[in-house]
This record gives C-alpha cells, sequence and structure tokens, in this order.
C-alpha cells in the first residue's frame, strides 16, 4: 500500500451523481413553483428541449468534477501512517499516524451496491474535523487498507484448510444477498489474495460472527426501541418543508383549517392516539431498517460490527479504545429483560448514538458471558450494587415534583374547563421520581467501577479504573445537611468526554470511590 | 464530614481583585438589562410601570451585589489545589462545592493562559487536559503557574504549550 493509489473508478459516478443531485436541489427547490408552472403547459411550451438540455449539461459538468476529483484522490500507507491527497482547486494533503485512528467504517448506499464498492471512513480522537473518507473503495481494497493499517494480529488462530472450511459452512447458511460479505465469506474467493497481500497475517482470527441478530429479533427490538422521538423530529422536518413549498401550502392549509373546523377534545384524542401508533410503527421501521442484519464479529484485537438493510455498514473499533461499556434498558424492554450494549468508544465525536452498538437487543442475563466474549475488560461476575440512601428519596422527589406541581397550579388556575386534566401528571412525576431514586446505585468490584441510573430507561455503565480521566465529588448546601454528595466521572468519547455520575449518594461512599480512584503505589492492591 | 481540606494551596490574592473586576462588569451588564426589560414594560403597560421599575430594579440589584461582592470572596476562599506526583487535586465552586482528581497519568497537555486582565496583575491560569475535557486552576502568580505548569508536565511526561 505504499505506492499511492486511486478510488475506483465508481467514485466518479457516485462524486458526479451526488454533485449533480446538491446543484439540482440547489436550483429546483427555490424555483419549485416556476417549474411545477413550466411542467403543467409542457405540451403547448417549447422551453422544454432547452430545460432538458439544461439538465444534461449540468450532468455532464458533475460528471466532469466526478473526474477531476477522481484523478486528484489518492491515498497510501508510507511508515504506518496514512495520506490521502485530494482536491481540484484546493489541494489537500492529510497525514494520520495509524495508531490514532479510532475506527474504521465501511459503508454501503445503493450506489455503492451497484457499482461492488464501499465507502471507507476513518476516524480520528479529534471528532469531526479529523474525518477522512473515501468515497469508493473497492471491497478487497478496503480490507487491504484496514489490514495494512491494523497489521496487530500475529499468526492466524485457524489452520488455512480449517478457515476454508468454515468460511465455506459460513457462506452457505448466509442468505445470498448478504451483502459486505467480504470479511466472513469472499474468504473462500479471495483466499490467495489475502496471503499475496500479506503472508500468513491478514487472515482475520474470527470469520463467524460471536452473534448475530435475526429479523424477527430486530423487529422486537424496533417495537420496543422507544425512539418514537425520532419519528416526530422527522415529522416537524417534513411539516416545514410543506409549509414551505407554495404549491403545498395550500393543500396544507386546506387539511388544517378542515381540522380546525373539528376541534373537539375526543378528536384531538383520536387524533393524537393515531398519530402516536403511526409513529410507533414508523419508527419501528425505521429502526428495522438501520439495524437489520446486526453482526458482531470478534478477534484479538478488534471488534467489526454490520448492520443495515439498505445501506449497509460496517465499523471496526479496536478492543483497547473501548472507554466504558454501557448497558441500556429501555422502558418497553424492561418488562421482557432485553438490553442494548453499547461502546463508550474514544474518538467518536457526534455520532455517538447509533455509533457503537454492539448489541441492539439482548437477554439480560446473557450480558455476562457477552461481555465475557467480547469486551472481557468490562466483564464482572455478578455486580452488586449499593442503593442510594432512603433519606435522599425524599430530594429525588422534591426535584421530579416542583415543576409539575406548578404547571399543574397554573393550569388549573388559568384553564376553566379542563384543567384539572393536567392532574395525572402528578402521579406520574412522582412515579418518574421515585424510579430513579429506586434503581439508582454504584458499586466497585476489583479494577471495575459501575454505576447505574435510570430515567424511563435505566443505564448501567461499566469502566475500569486506569479508563477513568477524571473525577468529582460535589455537594450543595442542601446536600452537606443531608451527608449526602454527587459523584461524577469521566472517560474519554469525543471531544468533551463522557460523563456519568450519581445524585445523592451518602457522602462517605463518595469518598470511598474517590479514595479508589487514587492513582497508588505500584504494589498490586489485594483483590 | 471533611473532604475538602487535602487539597491545600490557596489561590493567588489578587484573584479576588480581578473576579471583583469581572463582578462589577457582569452587574453593570444585569442593571442594563434590567433597565432596559422595566422601560419596556413600562412603555407597553404604563399602569405597570412603577411596579416594574421597582422589582426589575430591586432583583437587579441583588444580583449585582451578589456577583460584585459575595461570589469573588467565596470562590477565592473555597480554591484549592494540590499537585502531587500522581495526581491532582482541585476544590472548587460557590453554590456547590466540587472536589475533582485528575490522575497525573491522564494529562495530555498542560499550559499558562493569561488574559489582558489577568497579565495587568501579573496572574496566569494552568489550562490542564485530559483525554475527556480540561481542568484549570485560575489565576496564580505568573512565576507559580509556570513552575506548577513545569512540574506537571515533567510528572506527567507530556509536552507543555505556552
Amino acid at each position: 500500500m505504499s505506492e499511492p493509489h486511486r478510488l475506483h473508478p465508481a467514485a466518479i459516478f457516485i462524486l458526479g451523481i451526488r454533485s449533480a443531485v446538491r446543484i439540482g436541489k440547489g436550483l429546483v427547490v427555490p424555483f419549485a413553483a416556476w417549474i411545477a408552472s413550466e411542467l403543467s403547459k409542457l405540451q403547448s411550451n417549447s422551453h422544454w428541449p432547452w430545460l432538458l438540455a439544461a439538465a444534461l449539461a449540468l450532468l455532464g459538468l458533475a460528471m466532469l468534477g466526478g473526474i477531476l476529483e477522481w484523478h486528484r484522490c489518492t491515498y497510501r500507507v508510507v511508515d504506518g501512517e496514512l495520506r490521502v491527497e485530494h482536491g481540484v482547486l484546493v489541494r489537500k494533503q492529510r497525514f494520520i499516524p495509524a495508531e490514532r485512528i479510532q475506527s474504521i467504517d465501511l459503508e454501503e448506499d445503493f450506489l455503492h451496491r451497484v457499482f461492488r464498492v464501499v465507502k471507507v471512513r476513518v476516524l480520528t480522537a479529534g471528532g469531526s474535523d479529523d474525518k477522512i473518507a473515501l468515497v469508493a473503495v473497492s471491497r478487497v481494497d478496503a480490507e487491504r487498507l484496514r489490514a495494512s493499517l491494523w497489521p496487530g494480529r500475529t499468526a492466524p488462530s485457524l489452520p488455512a484448510h480449517e478457515a476454508g472450511a468454515t468460511a465455506a459452512q459460513t457462506a452457505v447458511s448466509l442468505p445470498a444477498s448478504d451483502v459486505l460479505a467480504t470479511y466472513p465469506v469472499d474468504t473462500g474467493n479471495d483466499g490467495a489474495l489475502w496471503d499475496s497481500v500479506q503472508p500468513g497475517a491478514a487472515q482475520p482470527s474470527a470469520t463467524v460472527p460471536v452473534c448475530q441478530v435475526s429479523m424477527s429479533q430486530t423487529i422486537c427490538a424496533g417495537l420496543t426501541s422507544g425512539r418514537v422521538g425520532m419519528f416526530f423530529t422527522a415529522l416537524s422536518g417534513l411539516y416545514s418543508v410543506f409549509h414551505d413549498a407554495p404549491p403545498l401550502r395550500h393543500v396544507f392549509t386546506a387539511v388544517w383549517s378542515r381540522v380546525e373546523q373539528q376541534v373537539r377534545v375526543p378528536v384531538l384524542v383520536e387524533l393524537a392516539v393515531a398519530l402516536l401508533i403511526a409513529a410507533w410503527l414508523a419508527s419501528t421501521v425505521q429502526y428495522t431498517i438501520r439495524y437489520a442484519n446486526f453482526r458482531l464479529f470478534v478477534d484479538d484485537e478488534q471488534l467489526v460490527t454490520e448492520r443495515g438493510l439498505i445501506s449497509r455498514r460496517r465499523i471496526s473499533i479496536p478492543r483497547e479504545r473501548i472507554q466504558a461499556i454501557r448497558i441500556v434498558e429501555g422502558l418497553l424492554r424492561q418488562p421482557f429483560g432485553f438490553v442494548e450494549v453499547h461502546a463508550e468508544n474514544a474518538g467518536f465525536g457526534e455520532r455517538q448514538v447509533d455509533a457503537v452498538v454492539l448489541h441492539p437487543f439482548l437477554r439480560r442475563e446473557d450480558v455476562p458471558a457477552f461481555l465475557a466474549k467480547v469486551a472481557s475488560e468490562f466483564s464482572i461476575e455478578a455486580p452488586t450494587l449499593s442503593r442510594l440512601p432512603l433519606r435522599a428519596r425524599r430530594r429525588y422527589l422534591i426535584r421530579t415534583l416542583v415543576l409539575p406541581l406548578l404547571f399543574v397550579t397554573a393550569s388549573m388556575a388559568f384553564v376553566p374547563h379542563w384543567g384539572w386534566l393536567s392532574l395525572p401528571v402528578v402521579p406520574g412525576a412522582f412515579w418518574y421520581g421515585w424510579r430513579r431514586w429506586r434503581y439508582a446505585g454504584w458499586g466497585i468490584e476489583g479494577d471495575h467501577l459501575y454505576l447505574r441510573t435510570a430515567g424511563l430507561a435505566r443505564t448501567f455503565v461499566i469502566t475500569t479504573r486506569r479508563r477513568v480521566q477524571s473525577c468529582s465529588i460535589r455537594q450543595s448546601w442542601w446536600q452537606r445537611r443531608a451527608a449526602l454528595a454527587s459523584f461524577r466521572f469521566a472517560v474519554a468519547s469525543g471531544l468533551a468526554g463522557a460523563h456519568f455520575g450519581v445524585v445523592d449518594l451518602e457522602l462517605i461512599h463518595a469518598i470511598r470511590v474517590y479514595e479508589w480512584l487514587r492513582p497508588r503505589s505500584r504494589q498490586k492492591p489485594s483483590a | 464530614m471533611d473532604w475538602q481540606s487535602q487539597a491545600s494551596e490557596p489561590i493567588d490574592p489578587r484573584a479576588l481583585r480581578v473576579w471583583t473586576i469581572t463582578g462589577i462588569v457582569e452587574a453593570v451588564s444585569t442593571l442594563a438589562i434590567a433597565a432596559v426589560l422595566a422601560g419596556l414594560t413600562a412603555r407597553c403597560l404604563p399602569w405597570l410601570a412603577k411596579p416594574a421599575w421597582i422589582g426589575f430594579m430591586a432583583v437587579a440589584l441583588v444580583s449585582a451585589w451578589v456577583s460584585a461582592c459575595v461570589v469573588p470572596g467565596i470562590r477565592w476562599r473555597r480554591w484549592r489545589y494540590r499537585v502531587a506526583e500522581r495526581e491532582i487535586d482541585l476544590v472548587y465552586g460557590v453554590w456547590v462545592v466540587k472536589r475533582t482528581l485528575i490522575p497525573m497519568t491522564r494529562v495530555q497537555h498542560v499550559g499558562t493562559r493569561q488574559g489582558p486582565l489577568l497579565r495587568r496583575y501579573g496572574l496566569a491560569s494552568v489550562h490542564i487536559a485530559t483525554a475527556a475535557g480540561h481542568h484549570e486552576i485560575p489565576a496564580l502568580a505568573l512565576n507559580t503557574a509556570e513552575t506548577l505548569r513545569n512540574r506537571i508536565a515533567e510528572w506527567a511526561g507530556v509536552a507543555d504549550d505556552v
């Protein structure tokens, strides 16, 4: 990989189409009404050949730009450093030392599938600023790039013929539509190539996924994901589009005035319920598309996750870079005992939400075994959690009740007939505050520190002493009167780090954790 | 229970003056904002003019007094630090007392900073960055800050950026 490589020629089309779409969007959206009116009198109008010619010229220009960009963009690996040169007008050179790379992602959109290429994204600790994306690289080249950046693996753990057999088995058992299959499957075809690249080195030791989530499980996960909120944000985006586009605005206002005429509480309730169900189903579909065919591979050095129905995405994370494990039990999943496992990874900036899911839908009782296999640094046998003292409960309840009580008082006072409808907010808030107190806790075991916090979801965070970047005790005046304190620690993640904490634990316990985190002399502490 | 006294070094006394100045600036802007708000209320709702002026100005005066006279003193008295070979211990906070531990091995950069106001009084702050955010010891005498920076850099085994 030391000589400069070009991207796969498919990059020309992908870049070209992308910029054509972008320019097209920029032109079409402001003139949408005009174009619509032109189109409606298409037969009588003699402009349309010109329009067509303009569109073709635009596409041609975009393709030309694509060719130039493709021509200029090269990448290579020299001295354990990824060097990318690109840019047509402004030429840019980016050098990234391999040890600073936090993860290598492979991504496949629809266009990538057509050309059988992948997009390679290289992320470093600096966050969004230090991101490098190679738009289109053939799958073989992508694997080769990864292998030459992270050659850490020693000899393959399986003898060659056995590895071949395993690969063949996997190939049979996996559906033909499976994309990004180079990692486990194509070793059968590309085996010779691997050997020629790096004799005996680059063969992944784990060619069989450690875990795999079936479609029905993914749908269950989607139904219980509790990401209904995501749908509403999408909906509000849609609303603004409808609201802004002139021809659609009439439709929108017409529908809205119909709704307004019939505003009565029952109708509103029905509407809200219908909307909620629609949002729930839509978020399920969205979730399923995003997380379908989830698979996780593990070898000595790294974790590789793979997911997605339409655009496939593969993320490789060096195991050494994982800073903490977060186990999240969503509200809807608690009755069924399923959790989602996240890795807090040094170096993901803005994409934290879904970038590092290690398992989207794991049975609670399988968590210890899963961690032992996947992230052994963070596996604990049976965590014993110390709960918060009883006198913290009052503080939790007061904190969650203040705002709802104000709200209810105000609505009772100012909304004449329907004010009492807000009353259920109070027991709701009470329940929420009680939950937060009931499920919060902390624990220390060996070199592990773990905390549990709860909102609607329960979150269990595990880290080890050497991963903690800083920690703090905080105490307000009221906490001092009750001999309580809050404890927080930070691990590296993104630019500002990830902070986890428990509010209102015993002050002596906070001090105990603080003292435990203090660096101590070399001798091994008694376990 | 005493959990704050292990950090022992105080901040330079001149910090008090710097913080008082920033507090006064803050207080003046609070008063200005309150005056604008009260004026607007008086313009729009003339019958509320008197209570609005009295209310806004009372709140603004109290908060101005707090930020210029009370807060700097508490902050200065509270601030303590201790830099040992293996760890940095900080105690600070006005309404909420915080104590922060930074293991020396986690320090990535350390540097000193000097704004115009700090320079005027011959002070500097020490800036300590870890992989998960940064911390600051504010307002030390310039040579104390520089010695501290060099010592942290040596113990942490990192380059210091000035």
